[in-house]
């Protein structure tokens, strides 16, 4: 089929529609979502108050704000093709002439926008309960954050393409993913740089994953008040993790399309 | 009554473990178990030390609550998920109608224990040893028959309390249509901060203390910290303090059942389907 841009932009801004709508005409969905991150996060930041340093309350706080995307990412993007596929969605897209790379960057416009809420509920709720000091918000946390959000994302666009093969698996595989992924990315602690209490060779793996880097800097932009001087690295490698993961995302979920296309089998429901 | 229970732990245990290879079922939930465990550690390690109060002796001390929380927190849904799925798949309905819905419920809930019980277990002596490893320490836990078997009896009283909430979220199930899940999201993250699972919970600001000396949830933890790390004196008052609390909500969550179970029949809520 040939490539129409105009149709893979429509697809992308009505897939992204679809979530925004979702989430915004039904506050409950925002309630639903907050509870979580928001419950955690408060949990963590009272035993940061306990172990002695209040001024520490604001990593989890923070690390709140980023969990309520990392659950989307993983149930709302990774598995949704999966789910799709088991209630019957993949076969009208597959059917459409709606490319399914603009679906998926549809799925994470719209997961952006949609959790924006949930993450900003939890940063207000976590800052009027525990008061930790935070730096201005400056160009380049805006910068960070959208660039750690680009990234997490083209995680999601790469998992969902590998979950059309899994029927119940995927939920068990989020399971089993969310909380590893949380500890090693050090979403509530710093787990790389000179704080972390973690050996070298742990912190070297856990630097391949997008989050590590992103929280990394985040936490070193709110807290410590470091700027675009101090953080380019860390913004460069960002970049660089950000359009790698988008783009084996997407090469992987063509390559899986064609193949499915070919053989039958990426329609086929396993359980 | 008991036939139906022993079919319904069966069938628990096949939804729990029949998906896939069993050993991977325990590895898959041991995992995410484990990790949580860490994170708890390695928040109170950074800032203990950052703030230059840092006293290992805590350490044992988190690991046990957070085990027994992780516990908890992953089977008091099993209720829930028993109801809504069961009203989405229409299996429910029939459970229903053939009057065995608590029997039903109560099998589905002791198959999720037997499950997380498992894995509770290995995450406390894997996140012990990599604890170990990665902050060169050694948790200050007695793993002996005897303690081991203290604790086991505090994860059979909690079984009876998260039966008894389990039942209240069963009742809840029974009259929503949709997002239900958000509930025990919710409720897991209370225990998170009143059980006494990752931190005092004499450091919570007045008057909140109270509510976790009411959650049975917390004198088992405590009574489980007691017969690991020690003063073992400590251990009957807990687990006294512990039955009582548990026995009073799993018969409060029995009256709120069967109370919701007659509207719900009267009303006809079981054929609402979940959306």
């Amino acid at each position: 089929m040939r490539f129409s841009f105009t149709l893979w932009a429509k697809v992308v801004i009505a897939r992204a529609l679809i979530r925004v709508i979702a989430m915004y005409g039904d506050p409950l969905w925002i309630l639903v979502n907050v509870g979580g991150p928001l419950l955690t996060s408060t949990a963590l930041a009272f035993l940061y108050r306990f172990a002695g340093l209040p001024q520490f309350t604001g990593f989890a706080i923070l690390g709140g704000g980023i969990a309520a995307y990392w659950g989307n990412v993983l149930w709302s993007m990774a598995s949704q093709l999966s789910w799709d596929k088991r209630s019957g969605m993949l076969y009208l897209y597959i059917t459409s002439p709606a490319p399914l790379t603009a679906l998926l960057i549809g799925m994470s416009l719209g997961g952006i926008l949609g959790t924006l809420p949930s993450s900003i509920a939890v940063l207000i709720t976590g800052t009027l309960l525990f008061k930790p000091p935070f730096s201005p918000p400056t160009i380049t946390l805006v910068l960070i954050f959208m660039l750690t959000l680009v990234a997490l994302y083209g995680m999601g666009i790469a998992l969902s393409s590998l979950y059309l093969f899994l029927s119940r698996e995927a939920e068990e595989i989020n399971e089993a993913l969310y909380e590893p992924v949380s500890f090693l990315s050090g979403i509530y602690f710093p787990s790389i740089g000179r704080s972390s209490p973690l050996p070298i060779a742990i912190q070297a793996v856990a630097a391949l994953i997008p989050l590590t880097i992103g929280m990394d800097s985040l936490r070193r932009t709110v807290f410590y008040a470091e700027g675009l001087s101090e953080l380019w690295p860390n913004i460069a490698l960002l970049a660089a993790m950000a359009v790698t993961s988008i783009y084996i995302g997407l090469k992987m979920l063509s390559y899986i399309e064609r193949r499915g296309r070919e053989t039958g089998d990426i329609l086929v429901t396993l359980k | 009554m008991m036939r139906k229970l022993i079919a319904s732990i069966q069938l628990g245990l096949e939804r729990e473990f029949s998906w896939t290879f069993p050993p991977l079922v325990i590895l898959l939930s041991t995992i995410p178990a484990t990790a949580g465990i860490l994170t708890v550690v390695m928040v109170y390690w950074v800032g203990s030390s950052a703030a230059g109060k840092l006293d290992p002796s805590w350490v044992s001390f988190l690991i046990v609550g957070s085990s027994l929380y992780t516990h908890f927190s992953s089977y008091i849904w099993a209720p829930l998920s028993a109801v809504s799925e069961g009203k989405a798949s229409y299996t429910f309905p029939l459970v229903f109608i053939s009057h065995s819905s608590l029997s039903y419920i109560a099998g589905r809930v002791i198959a999720s224990f037997i499950e997380s019980s498992f894995t509770a277990i290995l995450a406390l002596g894997f996140s012990t040893l990599t604890v170990g490893a990665l902050l060169n320490i050694t948790p200050g836990l007695g793993l002996t028959p005897l303690s081991m078997a203290l604790f086991a009896v505090g994860m059979a009283v909690g079984l009876l309390a998260a039966l008894g909430l389990g039942l209240m979220l069963a009742a809840y199930a029974i009259f929503v249509t949709r997002l239900e899940w958000g509930l025990p999201v919710y409720i897991s993250g209370i225990l998170m901060i009143f059980s006494e699972a990752i931190f005092p919970a004499s450091s919570l600001p007045h008057p909140l203390p109270l509510i976790a000396e009411s959650l049975p949830f917390t004198h088992i933890i405590r009574a489980a910290r007691a017969a690991l790390i020690g003063p073992l004196n400590l251990y009957l008052a807990e687990i006294f303090s512990a039955s009582l609390l548990s026995a009073a909500w799993f018969l409060a969550g029995l009256a709120i059942y069967a109370h919701s179970e007659k509207l719900g029949r009267r009303r006809g809520y079981i054929d609402y389907r979940v959306v």
